[in-house]
């Protein structure tokens, strides 16, 4: 082992290129890091070895723990998608998006941020599924937004009493929308709820268990609007219309009421004579969920 | 604004007006009924047995009133470590 002194922010470098390596298929430290420098002469650089452990597998304790450690964080964040896919296909689509997008956060909540804008550009993993594998993810990462974005003050009727045609809102924080290909909503709600059944026979299924690839029936493409919010501290999927879809992001775009509106109704099929009451409804619902606040909160 | 948006326009008004005011209410009686509009709500696993595994451990699954407002924004244990729950510390290197 060299004595030469290194900076720590160096050191801390050469530590994270090792562990951030994926590891070998039998689970191991992998000889060389993704850059292809030699793990081995790393640790003998930056780890003493002891009396059972020789430095490459001290280091390796930090390898394995590190990619023990995420994988399991974002096989539960994107529990659908696993089940979709099967275990081998997974296991290979989350070492290649994390050695893609390696944890850069203090907290591993972010750990799948970029996983369905990286999934759409890598078909190679689903196959077939692609799209709808793509869907499921985006409905998981919602998922994740909706439970934990901050919450913003709702409009209050005394709000809604100044609003003009000009004016301008903003969209709740946990309110996630979705224009997806398949009704994947139900796929993930399906996995829960079998899950659920699962669990309270015989005990959650380890994540690290072989899983096959779920077997789809009666699951056809076809355009779904989905919402995913919170109320109370719970995480709801609420289907929306395409109407719907376009005004409230419209309105997330910080367009004008009245442009959000034409917007909505650009190439709708609904009846001319339906569209107030219709607008009606929803601006309600909207407001009773608490998903329009001041644009200024 | 558009001249053909009048008529929209006014009902999208009314509804948001109506809904504010059922907010307000609702808060006044539980919100339950809020609720009972908002679409399918997830339920999810009592997965926190194995809080230490970069898991959040209350993630989805409500109750988490307590404290600095539970969950809304945070993530109890996700990410940050420190989860040795027998006291032990990591060797040195």
């Amino acid at each position: 082992m060299s004595h030469t002194a290194m900076p720590l922010a160096e050191l801390q470098r050469q530590v994270a290129a090792v562990t951030m390596t994926p590891l070998t298929a039998d689970e191991g430290m992998s000889e060389v890091t993704l850059d292809g420098r030699s793990t081995r002469a790393i640790a003998e650089r930056i780890i003493a070895p002891n009396s059972l452990l020789s430095s490459f597998e001290r280091l390796e304790l930090y390898n394995r723990q590190y990619w023990f450690r995420v994988l399991s964080a974002l096989a539960e964040d994107f529990n659908s998608l696993r089940t979709l896919l099967g275990s081998r296909v997974y296991d290979e689509l989350a070492i290649a998006y994390l050695s893609a997008h390696p944890n850069r956060s203090f907290t591993l909540r972010n750990l799948g941020s970029k996983l369905p804008e990286w999934l759409a550009a890598h078909a190679e993993f689903a196959g077939r599924r692609h799209t709808l594998a793509v869907d499921v993810a985006r409905i998981e990462w919602a998922f994740v937004e909706a439970f934990d974005n901050a919450a913003f003050k709702p409009l209050l009727a005394t709000d809604a009493l100044r609003f003009t045609a000009e004016s301008r809102v903003k969209l709740q924080a946990h309110l996630r929308l979705l224009a997806l290909n398949y009704p994947a909503d139900s796929l993930v709600l399906d996995v829960q709820h079998r899950e659920r059944g699962e669990a309270s026979e015989g005990g959650h299924a380890d994540e690290r268990e072989a899983l096959p690839p779920l077997k789809l029936t009666g699951l056809r493409a076809a355009p779904t609007w989905l919402a995913v919010h919170r109320v109370e501290y719970n995480v709801y999927f609420k289907r929306i219309t395409r109407e719907e879809y376009g005004i409230l992001t419209s309105l997330a775009e910080g367009q004008q009421l009245a442009d959000a509106l034409e917007h909505g109704f650009k190439h709708s099929r609904i009846p001319a004579a339906k569209r107030a009451e219709h607008l009606r409804g929803w601006f309600q619902n909207w407001s009773e969920l608490g998903w329009l606040c001041a644009a200024e909160s | 604004m558009k001249t053909t948006n009048a008529f929209l326009l006014s009902a999208a008004l009314t509804g948001l007006l109506a809904g504010t005011t059922l907010a307000a209410q609702g808060m006044n009686n539980g919100g339950n009924t809020k609720a009972n509009k908002a679409g399918v709500r997830l339920v999810m696993d009592d997965k926190d047995k194995h809080a230490c595994k970069g898991q959040n451990s209350c993630k989805g699954k409500g109750g988490c009133k307590s404290g600095d407002n539970g969950c809304a924004s945070k993530n109890s244990c996700k990410g940050k470590g420190g989860c040795a729950t027998d006291g032990s510390k990591p060797k040195a290197l």
